[in-house]
């Protein structure tokens, strides 16, 4: 709506710019002869090109009539998404962390949608599908799923310094063959996920992890072990100063090849700010998208939808950051 | 007709040509957005015309927002905007006319209508789809029938035992001493948590690793220490300093802003003084203030003088283990499992959750935790790499495939435990685990 406002109003700049433009030529024609001859050898060839432009333009319009909108695909303006720019993770068994960089900015959806994308399209060496492994941050989206996050707590009360091969067993699976796991509040700790990676690796071909924010440790442990950290971000001065934070940090530590930052929620009407896209590596935008809520809110992963516009951006980046497991021609040779 | 009609006539033909020719918006980002149209991931160059989806509009209306496009991209950029949006439409549609027979959409389905696993699955196989991954199971791991180590220290007495077959000497088969030495021997104990070095009583014993202990005479104070936050945070940080530089002073001034950062420098100071007093004057227990020392520069700093601290045992151990370069004496590699098995906590585990309650967070202590948290990790890890080292050099390959294998999964850029371990492998016959660690750690084959 907006952009078809800024379209009217350039329209009218323009027509006031040429009833100003014409009134002016004409009254310098009628004092300076050289511009009134040039007009008259001019005038005649300009109309006819004025009019076979104008035909063509009409051609084309009736031709190609606006096409009609697919029931649920959106019909605003489409923010203009760049190609994402991602380290290859070729590691067997990689582990995946998502850090929020502000509340409510799409880690939890992103994570698990990322995890069902692999489990329902990638392939392992060609002849079978991966089976990820997806730790998300209890909140509306596991509720949704109906995970309970006092599964894993209560096996880190009876499994105070060691974790075993039964902790797989906690996990849910979901239909698209990748398995779940609800982390609750102050469940996980730097060494309890240092002890927990190694047993998820063994069993699981991804791990993907979404740290819970606001322990320090958890975060510096969960990006020692993970072999890329993306840290979702919206288009807001927040997320922007929060970039720079971490972007400092990844300098100082030498981190800065396997961070990336995803800009969720990108929308035409709101401009990315350029300080969020500053400072580090890798990128990569994801549009922001009805569909993406609305799916949430039924825990069903819009990843499987087809009118998602996240969908395509999804698609692309987990090409780009999992070539091995994403790998489509086995699949169709399969 | 007068002659400014005419001219101005002429000028409007002109000037209709330049308009309908040139774009009137920005197209720094032209030649990205034909490219997402024609691979059919936009509909629109720019913005859908005014209209489109609302399904209320009349001809005339279409036609006059599609008129404001012409203007809007001029007639060149319009026409070649309409062809990479026709495009991306058959694009598009040929996408969602494959959509019905792909793997997302038939796992949705199944999703939605809460069909059987074997429903989809009987779908994925008619299309000659891969199906999706079952419920990982946990590996249940059982300990397997090692040889007696009195088996091989008996047979290894001067001489190595890659020398000569299993089956040369007595004739016996090595695995039936073992198997009898097995079932006559009770089972090994289980490991328990080791009891820290015995200390003259008028040691301080310094626990870090999986929890605070400070032993002094057969007493601990660490859990009444720590009902003290603040307290314990001022001594703690004192530790931490003294323990990343022994030859560090803390001027009074530095350890006031961290305590309370933010604050003026003369409340700082007070409320510094305030709690000094109190620790020296009984508020810490005895052994614990007089190893506080407050010296006359404004500087405080720990005597850790007769401490006996097991971050400093660990690395002690490890530097000792690591300089042998292979084998190592039995009393020694007692020594060091006993204290690896002691120390597989992380480093000062509750600090977070102290410093959030003292000074919010804001300080810079955080970077020494994380520091010394390395030097715990690093120092495990390279006992561990001696301890396999040690078994390697004894012919025991298989007992130390499990150090290094978890030493590796710590320190995943370790490359030294990576070819350890894919020696291990190898020897031990596990040749596709070897490869899989050569090509996950990238060695040279």
């Amino acid at each position: 709506m907006a952009s078809n406002v800024a379209r009217g109003l350039r329209v009218f700049v323009w027509a006031g710019l040429s009833v100003l433009v014409v009134i002016a030529l004409a009254v310098a024609a009628s004092h300076v002869p050289q511009v009134a001859r040039a007009l008259e050898v001019a005038w005649l060839p300009a109309t006819l090109v004025v009019v076979v432009l104008a035909l063509a333009a009409a051609v084309v319009a009736a031709a190609f009539p606006w096409p009609s909108p697919v029931p649920g695909e959106p019909t605003d303006t489409e923010p203009l998404i760049p190609p994402p720019s991602l380290p290859a993770c070729r590691r067997v068994s990689p582990v995946i962390a998502f850090h929020a960089l502000e509340p409510r900015c799409g880690s939890t959806t992103l994570a698990f949608n990322l995890a069902v994308q692999v489990a329902a399209v990638g392939t392992v060496a060609g002849d079978r599908r991966p089976r990820p492994i997806c730790l998300l941050t209890a909140g509306q989206l596991t509720t949704a799923l109906g995970l309970d996050p006092a599964a894993l707590s209560n096996y880190f009360l009876s499994h105070r310094a060691s974790v075993d091969e039964s902790v797989v067993d906690l996990a849910v699976r979901h239909p698209s063959g990748c398995e779940l796991l609800c982390v609750g509040p102050d469940t996980l700790n730097g060494q309890r996920l240092r002890l927990l990676i190694p047993v998820l690796r063994r069993a699981y071909d991804l791990v993907v992890l979404e740290v819970p924010s606001g322990d320090r440790w958890l975060i510096d442990v969960a990006v020692e072990t993970s072999d890329v950290s993306l840290l979702i971000a919206r288009p807001t001065l927040k997320s922007a100063s929060a970039t720079a934070a971490w972007a400092d940090r990844a300098w100082e530590r030498g981190l800065e090849g396997k961070l990336a930052l995803i800009v969720d929620q990108a929308a035409a009407a709101k401009p990315m700010r350029t300080s969020l896209m500053s400072g580090l590596l890798h990128l990569a935008v994801v549009p922001d998208d009805r569909v993406v809520a609305t799916n949430d809110l039924k825990g069903f992963p819009w990843v499987l939808r087809f009118e998602s516009r996240a969908r395509d951006a999804l698609v692309r980046f987990a090409q780009q950051l999992l070539p091995d497991l994403m790998n489509q021609e086995a699949d169709r040779a399969a | 007709m007068p002659p400014e009609l005419a001219h101005g006539l002429e000028v409007a033909a002109l000037w209709l040509l330049v308009l309908l020719l040139v774009p009137k918006r920005r197209l720094g980002d032209l030649r990205l957005r034909l490219h997402e149209l024609r691979a059919g991931r936009r509909r629109w160059l720019f913005e859908p015309p005014g209209g489109f989806g609302s399904g209320r509009r009349t001809g005339v209306q279409r036609s006059f927002a599609e008129a404001a496009r012409i203007f809007d991209l001029g007639v060149p950029l319009y026409v070649a905007g309409r062809l990479a949006e026709e495009r991306s439409a058959h694009v598009r549609l040929e996408a969602r006319s494959q959509w019905p027979d792909s793997v997302p959409a038939l796992i949705a389905s199944q999703v939605l209508e809460s069909s059987a696993d074997a429903d989809l699955a009987g779908q994925l196989r008619a299309r000659g789809l891969l199906l999706p991954a079952e419920k990982a199971v946990g590996r249940r791991i059982e300990q397997r029938q090692a040889l007696g180590i009195k088996w091989w220290l008996e047979r290894g007495v001067g001489q190595a035992p890659s020398d000569r077959s299993p089956y040369d000497g007595d004739g016996v088969h090595p695995h039936a001493d073992a198997i009898e030495e097995l079932s006559e021997e009770p089972q090994a104990p289980l490991p328990v948590k080791p009891q820290s070095p015995a200390m003259p009583p008028t040691y301080l014993g310094i626990d870090t690793l999986g929890g605070l202990g400070l032993r002094h005479d057969g007493q601990d104070f660490g859990s009444e220490v720590m009902k003290r936050p603040v307290i314990a945070f001022i001594w703690l940080y004192l530790l931490l300093r003294a323990l990343t530089n022994p030859k560090d002073r803390v001027m009074r001034a530095e350890l006031a802003d961290e305590l309370t950062p933010g604050m003026s420098p003369e409340k700082q100071r007070t409320r510094l003084r305030n709690r000094l007093s109190n620790m020296l004057n009984g508020t810490l227990p005895a052994p614990l203030a007089a190893r506080m020392v407050v010296d006359q520069d404004e500087s405080v700093r720990l005597d850790l003088t007769q401490c006996s601290i097991d971050l400093l045992r660990l690395e002690e151990m490890a530097a000792d283990c690591v300089a042998k370069e292979g084998i190592l004496s039995p009393n020694l590699v007692d020594d060091a499992t006993v204290l690896l098995d002691g120390s597989a906590g992380e480093f000062l585990p509750g600090w977070e959750q102290l410093e959030k309650e003292v000074n919010g967070a804001r300080g810079a202590a955080g970077d020494l935790v994380r520091q010394l948290r390395q030097r715990a990790e690093t120092a495990r890890i390279d006992l561990m790499g001696a301890l396999a080292a040690n078994h390697i050099a004894r012919q025991e390959p298989g007992r130390a495939i499990p150090l290094l294998e978890q030493a590796l999964e710590r320190q995943p850029d370790r490359e030294d435990l990576a070819r350890r371990l894919r020696a291990a492998y190898l020897e031990t016959g596990q040749h596709l685990r070897a490869i899989e660690i050569q090509k996950d750690h990238a060695l040279d084959a």
